[in-house]
């Protein structure tokens, strides 16, 4: 629980890890998964743990953006339990790119706002997409 | 979101300085900070656990005494009246004592809450100082150095816009939490606030023998009787979980299909680890952005838990859990591969029973004061108990003793 093998450095040479890591990893966990954005962002702060918060926040802003801009995530709401799904926020992106500023930005030392309050899940093509990743993974490797 | 005020090196978080103008009561000031007790809390909660604890003794005493009283069988309709009424009574009394019971769980994992906060408020300060800034008693921070040129002088003005900004968020959050707090304990007694024992004609004759006879009896108040507590429990968590102890539980049970997600076997198991875990919680409002999603609380040590709530009629709920520096949020889903968490024993233990002869029933002192602002707990909220009959009052007729009862009664 405290350190899944998927949550390793991202980078095992060392050197910090590539934004295009960090999105792919993102990627690969949310596969049948809705994930809040309190576990992105510990994640975030555990792979990016020399980094000042700051620099985590728009490290993690910069990955959903792309996401979102790719149509790979949607953000919003979550719904139910074992039976969970996001309700996307349906509002345009920048609207989105904005709230999610507003919330772990702007508010980032009042986790009730944000942590559990806002939830990210693939988009059928991002289902796609992160099977690709998993499939090319599992080639290299 | 800053002022600087005056003289050029001063600087006062907004909120603070609106909130004084306004009348200083949302936002504590220093001395506020530095005296913050939560004691009155933890004494109300002891008290009322007590209470509740010598209700239910009390009024379950009575009760045995009317089926049997002196040990000989009581009939009639007089002795089916009284046997009503006293079960009616236990029966109530057990629900005022459940209530009790929870506002004392509210005010003991307030006073946590609280007294976390005030830590936090006061680390600010410290830090403030040791790094060369004066803390003023509306939360202004000054730099105690002059001198060194242009750039020092703005590195010192940054570092005091942080400083006050620190502190005046951390305050706030103490301010924010005190009425949280008096509110929740509003709400948790305001069913005590009415009456409880509907008096009823009662033909409560005593039994035909010579052994004995049934009286009502006076209530008498007596002196709070303070509750030990638990060595080694400073905080009076009475058992509750922190992290580590949450991650013992946790890390024991089988892993799902991702990392982060544990399983544990039946909806029971799920309930039961909820219920350990979130008994220090103080619960955060909307914690899944809509109460009907389901809960969430935050326990003193910064670990979060929450409850999500099914969608459908297929689904189970769900635990999140938050561990203060860990890699990801974990859940926990319910699936017949799953272990069953090993809670381990409450560290408080059990209720004693009610005391006997000589042992005066306790009625929840009025609790004031505290925190800023007028006190946590706004006057007329409090429960007003019954007061229970004086076991040991020598005055009193006792059933089966053997005495006569006084003619005039």
């Amino acid at each position: 629980m405290t350190q899944p093998p998927s949550h390793a450095p991202l980078d095992d040479s060392g050197s910090p890890p590539a934004e295009n890591a960090l999105r792919n990893q993102l990627l690969r966990d949310l596969v049948g998964e809705c994930l809040s954005l309190s576990h992105l962002d510990s994640v975030v702060a555990y792979v990016y743990s020399d980094n000042a918060d700051t620099v985590r926040q728009a490290r993690l802003m910069a990955s959903i953006g792309s996401l979102l801009t790719d149509g790979l995530i949607v953000v919003g709401d979550i719904v139910g339990g074992s039976d969970e799904r996001v309700e996307p926020w349906n509002v345009p992106l920048d609207e989105v790119m904005g709230r999610l500023h507003e919330r772990y930005v702007v508010h980032h030392d009042s986790w009730e706002v944000w942590g559990w309050t806002t939830w990210v899940a693939l988009t059928e093509s991002g289902q796609q997409a992160a099977e690709d990743l998993q499939r090319q993974q599992a080639t290299d490797e | 979101m800053m002022t600087r005020r005056g003289a050029s090196r001063r600087w006062v978080s907004r909120s603070r300085s609106e909130v004084a103008g306004a009348g200083g009561t949302a936002t504590p000031s220093l001395s506020q900070i530095v005296n913050w007790d939560v004691k009155h809390l933890e004494q109300a909660a002891s008290d009322w656990t007590m209470t509740a604890t010598q209700w239910e003794g009390h009024f379950g005493t009575l009760h045995r005494a009317t089926m049997s009283p002196g040990g000989s069988a009581w009939d009639g309709a007089g002795a089916d009246a009284a046997q009503e009424r006293s079960f009616a009574d236990l029966v109530n009394v057990r629900g005022i004592a459940d209530t009790l019971r929870e506002a004392a769980a509210i005010a003991r994992r307030g006073a946590d809450e609280l007294h976390y906060l005030q830590r936090n408020a006061m680390s600010a300060v410290a830090e403030a100082e040791e790094a060369g800034f004066s803390v003023g008693e509306d939360l202004s921070v000054t730099s105690r150095q002059t001198g060194g040129g242009p750039l020092a002088e703005a590195q010192r003005a940054s570092l005091a816009e942080y400083h006050a900004m620190n502190i005046g968020a951390r305050a706030a959050e103490l301010g924010t939490a005190d009425n949280t707090v008096a509110a929740t304990i509003s709400a948790a007694t305001a069913p005590l606030s009415g009456p409880h024992f509907v008096e009823a004609a009662i033909d409560a004759r005593p039994p035909h023998n010579t052994n004995g006879s049934i009286q009502a009896v006076d209530f008498k108040e007596g002196p709070p009787i303070p509750d030990p507590g638990l060595p080694g429990d400073s905080v009076g968590n009475g058992g509750g979980p922190t992290a580590t102890d949450i991650k013992g539980v946790i890390d024991k049970l089988p892993e799902g299909n991702k990392p982060w997600i544990r399983e544990v076997r039946t909806p029971q198991d799920l309930e039961n680890l909820w219920k350990w875990m979130r008994q220090n919680g103080m619960d955060v409002p909307n914690g899944y952005g809509d109460p009907t999603k389901g809960s969430v609380v935050t326990l003193p040590d910064g670990t979060r838990v929450g409850q999500r709530v099914a969608a459908g009629s297929n689904g189970q709920p769900v635990l999140d859990i938050k561990l203060p520096g860990e890699n990801g949020d974990v859940k926990v889903h319910v699936n017949p591969r799953g272990g069953i968490p090993e809670i381990p024993p409450a560290v408080r233990p059990p209720a004693v029973e009610a005391p006997t002869r000589g042992t005066a029933p306790v009625e929840a002192p009025p609790v004031r004061g505290g925190g800023f602002g007028g006190g946590v707990i706004p006057d007329g909220t409090l429960p007003r108990p019954v007061h229970l009959p004086e076991a040991g009052d020598p005055d009193l007729p006792v059933i089966g003793d053997g005495i006569p009862d006084r003619p005039d009664g």
